[in-house]
């Protein structure tokens, strides 16, 4: 039996060795601070064991303290550049504390103020310190939320979803994120005189901070205030900081005001490309998010009405459907001619990325109103009608304009975009599109060879879903004999062309294929994204199929060739195994 | 024959999870429309279910989880999935290929498929022989940096498994007769090529049938013998049973003195003991 005496000595003296252990690694931090190789060459993991085995907190209590003075100290500058830096393997055992599970009940109560730490570094003009605070901060917002989550899940985080943040868990975080968005604000705000060092590190913080609000929403009593800060982010010269605020805009909007929201984004009216850039990527994350709302209630609405027996087209809109409609109405109503947002948009009308960023929007309204007359099966005379004539409508004008697509920048995005709505304008409303297309081509028949195929493109694209496939090869045989040589872009608008015409003709077009001589298809098709597009094709065409059979209630045999094709198609997209693959191989060898 | 657009987009690349996310909701998208399934002639029927079974076995959750409800869909013939009808994909899929095996016990499209899924490849004309097959598999890799394999879900042997006792019960009109002379020639060459292998060479623990595409392959073999013993049994097709009995018996033996996996041993004993009842 050990005296008890014995024992508290003999732990006084652990612990003054842990302390002075401690002591002397601070001590090499500051004296031996260039010795000490990257990421501070293991100490923190030291420092972390000495704290961890002293169960009284004292020590982590004086090493927390310790470690932020060491951190805060202003470094000394020689010769315009740093040579000791301290602060930086301070920074680096903090961080080492923070993500600790052994210490996590300890560290839990000083989070705040380590972020308050890590935000002050972010403004150190050295390099090392900014990048140390920049890894403090992210350790640390995945310290709050849990970093499992992975950055882009916009779709698991819906509108309005709880996370296991709580804001009044951590009092102080909240005015955190306040002061560094006003701050980083100011920053920007004072204009183009700051060096591009800073405007850089600016982008940085607010990232990080616009990305921990999307993850965790504020609190609904701060939330208006959030809002109109992270709005005024959207003129950010940085893309990325543009898009994380758009996301984050979205993510913190109460379901309730979405609409509202929508519309006072969509009617003020800004100068700013970058800011009108910025608010479409916001109405894009509202719209997805009050289409998927309504898309979900009401497919399961319409199939129950389906299973009472009651033919689809006498039931009425009910309550769960009118309001699915309603925000679907209010999405759609961005695209009314005498609409703000659409005159602001055609301003740049030679901006790709902002016409891209708006068709997006117009297409996802299409697939909604497609899975809507999928699900329904609704002929003319139905509540839809309108919202389908209004998108056939605006698709129509957007894709018979001339300028769509001729710029340089994001064209691809922009031609791809436009090649989804044609088709979707198509499946949604023949009789109102085709007989525009038609008329396109027989304008540009003529003088194919003269125009520019960039003018020619947004024609290509509704070609070859209401022009005989004749009409079509002859049209580009003419276009390839008016080229003495092999133009990259020649090619990729028939790939285009190519992509989409297979859904519906897809044995058509290996004629084509081979019909262009000289052509590597698989290297260029992928070149030109065009899986990207068939993937989204793909997965609507299902939808498609479905609403063709509740048109007439039967299977036609044109439309059973299409089923083989799409079946064909999919089990083709399923087969993940590198077996058939090398068996094929092997059968061709032999 | 070259190959179509549709096959160089989508089989010359490894296919991405969003492509197979697209095939499932999109196969999902066609239930959308009721009775549309009900509808369709029975070949495409058929095929759907397959491409929906496919699905279920998928290496993503995400793709399984879709195929399961359009699974349940399919065989309960409802228009939606309630939180009573959901089933993990698992049984899903046993669900799905015992509906396949009531509902179409005569279809040529449905035994063609269970042929593929038995042997493992493209069921044709051109079928990789067991001696192909098994040399490959036995050769030395010497690749320094080794591929990983897709499908890690896809338990093979349980595969061939299912799909040989879904081929036992089709029916004779499926035009059997076709597929049994491919199947008899296939499964005599793997068996005499097994036996010859397992008289030549002991197995043991670490021997080469622990490979794991030769145990695939003997199983597949074994599987194949199994359904054809079980059609001449049932006399739909004729046979010589007794002779693929013998051949049979003769690898039993073999492969006793060559200590090879006890999976094979068990299986040839159910098959012999099924052959002697019945005849």
């Amino acid at each position: 039996m050990i005296p008890t005496r014995s024992v508290a000595y003999a732990l006084r003296i652990d612990r003054d060795l842990s302390a002075n252990t401690l002591q002397s690694i601070l001590r090499l931090f500051q004296q031996k601070g260039t010795a000490i190789t990257r990421r501070s060459a293991g100490l923190p993991a030291i420092v972390v064991g000495l704290i961890a085995s002293d169960a009284s907190g004292e020590l982590y209590s004086r090493a927390i303290s310790d470690l932020t003075q060491l951190s805060a100290i202003e470094p000394v500058m020689k010769h315009d550049e740093a040579i000791d830096l301290p602060q930086v393997h301070a920074l680096n055992t903090i961080r080492a504390i923070f993500i600790t599970s052994r210490l996590a009940s300890q560290s839990e109560k000083t989070i705040v103020e380590a972020m308050r730490l890590a935000a002050k570094c972010l403004t150190s003009k050295i390099w090392a310190i900014r990048n140390c605070g920049l890894m403090l901060f992210r350790s640390l917002i995945d310290r709050l939320l849990g970093s499992n989550e992975s950055s882009d899940d916009f779709f698991e985080n819906a509108i309005g979803n709880a996370t296991r943040l709580s804001y009044d868990k951590h009092p102080g975080l909240l005015e955190l994120i306040l002061y560094l968005l006003r701050s980083s604000e100011a920053i920007i705000g004072t204009g183009d005189d700051l060096p591009d060092k800073q405007t850089i590190f600016t982008a940085e913080a607010v990232f990080l901070v616009l990305d921990l609000l999307r993850r965790a929403p504020p609190p609904a009593s701060s939330r208006d205030a959030i809002f109109h800060l992270v709005v005024r982010a959207f003129g950010n010269t940085s893309w990325h900081v543009r898009a994380i605020a758009a996301h984050t805009a979205a993510a913190i909007t109460q379901p309730s005001h979405v609409s509202l929201q929508i519309k006072s984004l969509s009617s003020n009216t800004t100068r700013d490309r970058n800011e009108l850039h910025g608010r479409l990527m916001c109405l894009r994350h509202m719209s997805k998010a009050v289409l998927r709302a309504s898309s979900t209630k009401h497919i399961a609405e319409t199939s129950q009405s389906c299973a009472t027996d009651v033919a689809p087209a006498t039931v009425p809109f009910n309550h769960a459907s009118a309001s699915s409609h309603a925000s679907v109405k209010t999405v759609l109503n961005l695209f009314r001619d005498e609409h703000e947002l659409l005159k602001q948009c055609f301003l740049h009308v030679s901006d790709d990325i902002i016409m891209a960023e708006y068709l997006e929007i117009l297409c996802l309204v299409g697939a909604q109103l497609l899975q809507y007359q999928a699900a329904r099966g609704l002929g003319s005379g139905s509540p839809l009608t309108d919202l389908v004539q209004r998108f056939a409508e605006v698709s129509r004008v957007l894709l018979s304009r001339r300028q769509l697509g001729q710029g340089r920048r994001g064209s691809v995005l922009l031609r791809m975009k436009l090649l989804r709505l044609a088709w979707l304008a198509h499946l949604l409303s023949p009789a109102l599109t085709d007989p525009t297309w038609t008329k396109l081509l027989a304008n540009t028949d003529d003088s194919a060879v003269v125009n520019t195929l960039e003018q020619l493109q947004p024609v290509l694209y509704a070609l070859p879903l209401n022009v005989s496939w004749n009409f079509l090869v002859s049209l580009l045989a003419s276009l390839n004999a008016g080229r003495s040589r092999v133009e990259a872009c020649f090619y990729r608008t028939t790939l285009d062309v190519v992509a989409q015409v297979q859904p519906s003709k897809l044995r058509d077009c290996e004629n084509l294929v081979s019909m262009l001589s000289g052509l590597d298809v698989p290297g260029s098709i992928q070149a030109s994204l065009a899986p990207v597009e068939l993937q989204s094709s793909l997965g609507l065409w299902g939808h498609v199929l479905a609403s063709r059979y509740l048109q007439e209630h039967r299977w036609t045999a044109e439309l059973l060739n299409e089923v083989q094709i799409w079946l064909r198609l999919s089990v083709e997209s399923l087969q993940d195994d590198n077996v058939s693959d090398a068996l094929r191989s092997d059968k061709t060898h032999n | 024959m070259t190959h179509s657009v549709l096959t160089r987009l989508t089989t010359d690349r490894k296919q991405e999870y969003p492509l197979r996310i697209a095939a499932v909701s999109s196969l999902h998208g066609l239930l959308l429309a009721r009775d549309s399934i009900k509808h369709l002639p029975e070949e495409l029927r058929v095929k759907y279910c397959l491409a929906v079974y496919d699905c279920l076995l998928d290496d993503d959750e995400d793709v399984r989880s879709i195929g399961a409800q359009v699974a349940v869909k399919i065989v309960k013939g409802l228009d939606i999935v309630t939180e009573s009808d959901d089933v993990v994909p698992d049984v899903a899929a046993r669900m799905l290929s015992s509906h396949m095996n009531s509902a179409y016990p005569d279809s040529a499209i449905l035994a063609f498929g269970c042929c593929k899924r038995l042997l493992g490849q493209h069921f044709d004309h051109h079928l990789l022989s067991p001696k192909n097959l098994l040399h490959k598999a036995l050769q030395a890799d010497t690749t320094l940096f080794g591929e990983e394999k897709q499908n890690l879900y896809l338990d093979e042997i349980k595969e061939a498994q299912l799909w040989s006792r879904l081929l036992k019960s089709m029916s004779k009109d499926s035009s059997l007769r076709h597929i049994a002379d491919v199947l008899r020639s296939w499964a005599i060459d793997g068996i005499e090529c097994l036996t010859t292998k397992a008289e030549v060479e002991e197995d043991g623990a670490l021997g080469w049938a622990t490979n794991p595409e030769v145990l695939t392959l003997g199983m597949r073999v074994l599987c194949t013998i199994d359904v054809l013993l079980g059609w001449s049994a049932a006399q739909k097709i004729d046979l010589d049973h007794s002779a693929l009995v013998e051949r049979l018996q003769r690898f039993a033996n073999a492969g006793k003195q060559a200590d090879v996996p006890g999976l094979w041993m068990q299986t040839i004993e159910q098959i012999l003991t099924s052959s002697r009842s019945e005849s």
